[in-house]
């Protein structure tokens, strides 16, 4: 598989000379969390909100979070824990929006404009990242946490679905309608 | 991970989707989430039905546009803001438009009737209103031949606007003899006792102690500050002249004898009318406009 995965996956060693690289057993206070995994944290919550200002709000409200259940952290899955927890805050606060029509997105994935079809790879590798942004902000957002977390986390859906807290069969579906409904949106 | 090898109960393949297409199987073959057997089924599904394949050139296109996004750059001081922000507790008061109306709502609210009255600065025309002193001392009927004044009856004088107040007498021996409205927000009202007059000017405002001429001394007078001069009317006559601020007036009293008289006097000035709420919030709403050009 090849693939430009910006970070880590889970359960990978930190290099020598990284915080937290020989002391993998010590749990790290929330603040040197923020320090060592801050891009990585705004880098999903930006995915997911595709806003720098949600994504920061995001960030923080993830870092309270850390703050709160660092009794809860195991080691040696940092990343992982932190992309649960920024997935599962990005959604409690969708739904929270949610209750306010006026802030909600699309809850059917149909009412997504659908493109035409038949776009190919070369079409697709012209597109610029903002416009893949944007185009991935429009989606559905647990269509959108389904992809943020396989393609830019990297989680597979067993640990997607465990995230999530729903059923491995709709992971494959958010996932599948999620890069459909993208497709469509680009073309 | 396959679903199989995670203990979840895999999808039954033989049975075909509903369809009859590979759906959502075409992106888990892309992802690697297909048992062996199952991605055995697909590919030669897939090889066989044009369907899919224009579907999975699809999702394979928009699973490459998502894995090459990237790393984000984080804005300049974003973590030491959010650093703080945890360090605090919280987010920080962000306000929407409707927190902004709210905000400036409140503020214009205790503008309007919480805090007093918005005054604007005035400055007394010091000569002038000697000038008009001494033409009223001697003809109260000759000012409003010569100036554009309104003589105030007796019972209009008494029931003017806050903060303007006409007492008939004046410390103590001072009478009434006129009263006037000379406009643009001056009152001004003569009295005499046995053997002498003075006049005490009105202004509604906030002094401006720059624009005082600078021929005269700031004194405090009764715990107020004052400005204190001698200023020479149209003839030989000079007459004594004393500024104060009181509340939300202005009182230029002119015609005392000297500065003791002058402090007697300032001392007996007659209390302001309190403004009502409505008066106070129709004054600062007028100022308000005032001062942002509105008016």
């Amino acid at each position: 598989m090849t693939r430009n995965e910006p970070f880590r996956r889970r359960g990978d060693r930190k290099p020598e000379g990284e915080p937290g690289a020989d002391d993998d057993e010590r749990v790290p206070t929330w603040e040197e969390i923020a320090r060592d995994y801050g891009r990585f944290l705004f880098t999903v919550a930006f995915r997911l909100t595709g806003d720098p200002d949600q994504a920061e709000d995001l960030v923080q409200d993830v870092l309270l979070r850390v703050r709160r259940g660092l009794e809860t952290y195991r080691p040696g899955s940092m990343e992982g824990w932190l992309s649960r927890i920024t997935t599962n805050v990005f959604l409690d606060d969708v739904r929270r929006r949610k209750r306010r029509p006026v802030d909600a997105l699309p809850d059917d994935p149909e009412r997504v404009v659908q493109g035409a079809p038949g776009a190919d790879e070369a079409l697709a590798s012209s597109r610029l990242p903002d416009e893949v942004q944007q185009a991935l902000r429009r989606l559905p957002e647990d269509y959108r946490a389904a992809v943020v977390l396989c393609d830019v986390v990297g989680f597979s859906y067993d640990e997607i679905a465990e995230s999530m807290g729903v059923p491995i069969g709709t992971v494959r579906s958010r996932i599948h309608r999620g890069r459909s409904l993208l497709k469509g949106e680009l073309s | 991970m396959s679903a199989s090898s995670a203990g979840v109960p895999a999808e039954p393949w033989e049975e075909p989707p509903d369809d009859g297409h590979l759906g959502w199987r075409l992106s888990a073959l892309l992802d690697g989430e297909l048992g062996v057997t199952e991605e055995v089924v697909a590919r030669r599904h897939l090889e066989a039905c044009d369907h899919c394949q224009e579907e999975f050139v699809e999702v394979t296109a928009a699973r490459r546009l998502v894995r090459g996004l990237g790393d984000v750059e984080p804005p300049e001081g974003y973590l030491d803001r959010v650093l703080r922000r945890v360090q605090g507790g919280g987010h920080p008061l962000r306000l929407g438009v409707v927190g902004l109306v709210s905000v400036a709502a409140i503020w214009i609210v205790i503008l309007l009737i919480g805090v007093g009255v918005l005054l604007p600065e005035v400055a007394p025309p010091v000569d002038e209103f000697v000038a008009q002193h001494e033409t009223a001392a001697v003809d109260p009927d000759r000012l409003p031949e010569i100036e554009p004044v309104e003589v105030l009856d007796p019972e209009t004088a008494s029931s003017l606007d806050a903060p303007y107040v006409v007492p008939e007498t004046f410390a103590g021996d001072y009478e009434q003899v006129v009263a006037y409205d000379k406009g643009a927000g001056v009152v001004q009202v003569l009295y005499r006792d046995a053997d002498r007059q003075v006049s005490l000017f009105q202004q509604e405002g906030s002094l401006d102690w720059d624009a005082l001429p600078d021929t005269g001394d700031e004194v405090e007078v009764d715990g107020r500050r004052a400005w204190v001069g001698a200023v020479q009317g149209a003839g030989d006559e000079v007459d004594q002249v004393v500024v104060v601020q009181h509340g939300p007036v202005v009182y230029t009293l002119v015609g005392s004898e000297d500065a003791a008289d002058s402090a007697r006097l300032v001392e007996q000035l007659p209390e302001p009318r309190g403004y009502s709420v409505p008066e106070r919030a129709r004054k600062n709403l007028s100022e308000l406009m005032r001062r942002v050009g509105l008016d």
